[in-house]
């Protein structure tokens, strides 16, 4: 019992958005900060799994897809180097 | 005038004068039309995210340009032309700015690199470290759910299309 409690715990402690939080900036040129918002296969994390709020998502979403433009980062990592 | 941060990428295999003399020419054609580069940056070679042109490096130049729209325009239509440029981007930073203030202000250190930057929060990259940890948990949990889900590998593949 109590461990279930403490399991939901876990899943609810980060509701808050870290750019908000953190009063961080979100910028295209700064793919090791953005590299974070992504999953191992260059995917863009949703936000109700990373937490953001749907501004910061959005301003992520735009960065994170400048940055593969110019190939700071990888739309997929299938694309063998 | 308007502000803008233009990113380049030259082919890797370019020798030194060749840089040198595309970076001048583009230089050139921002100020012939009234354009100013506040700042140029060479980020130098680095490994590109994927391959383009069958390069698998590039020569990244990043501009800080105010200039008008159509200053930009013909600038893109150059790298366009330009074979040795292999890939580009420019972004709109703030549209309207007046050059003298940020002639002033160029006077302060210039924009920082990527890394730089990085590394120069300190106090805030601490606490972002900390908050990492918390994620990363999250990160294979959102990974297992999604694998499963063969819908949205449909919708990333038309993505990629685009």
């Amino acid at each position: 019992m109590s461990a279930m409690k403490r399991k939901k715990r876990v899943f609810q402690r980060r509701k808050v958005c870290r750019f908000c939080a953190d009063n961080l900036s979100i910028d295209y040129k700064d793919f090791q900060t953005l590299r974070n918002f992504t999953t191992e296969r260059g995917k863009i994390i949703p936000k109700r799994i990373s937490g953001n709020c749907a501004k910061h998502q959005r301003e992520l979403t735009r960065a994170i897809k400048r940055s593969r433009a110019i190939a700071l980062m990888p739309f997929t990592t299938s694309t063998a180097l | 005038m308007r502000r803008y941060e233009v990113i380049y990428v030259l082919r890797p295999d370019l020798a030194e004068e060749e840089i040198e003399s595309l970076s001048a020419r583009f230089g050139k054609l921002i100020a012939d039309q009234g354009g100013k580069v506040l700042v140029e940056d060479r980020w130098g070679l680095r490994t590109l995210a994927y391959m383009v042109r069958k390069f698998r490096k590039g020569y990244y130049i990043f501009l800080d340009v105010a200039a008008k729209p159509s200053v930009v325009e013909e600038l893109e239509r150059n790298f366009k032309m330009v074979e040795q440029v292999i890939r580009f981007i420019s972004v709109l930073k703030d549209k309207d700015v007046d050059l003298e203030a940020l002639e002033k202000e160029i006077q302060k250190p210039a924009a920082p690199k990527s890394n730089e930057e990085h590394a120069g929060e300190g106090e805030g990259s601490g606490r972002r470290s900390s908050g990492r940890d918390g994620e990363d948990e999250d990160d294979e949990d959102s990974h297992s759910r999604r694998g499963s889900g063969g819908r949205n590998r449909a919708a990333d593949t038309t993505r990629e299309g685009d």
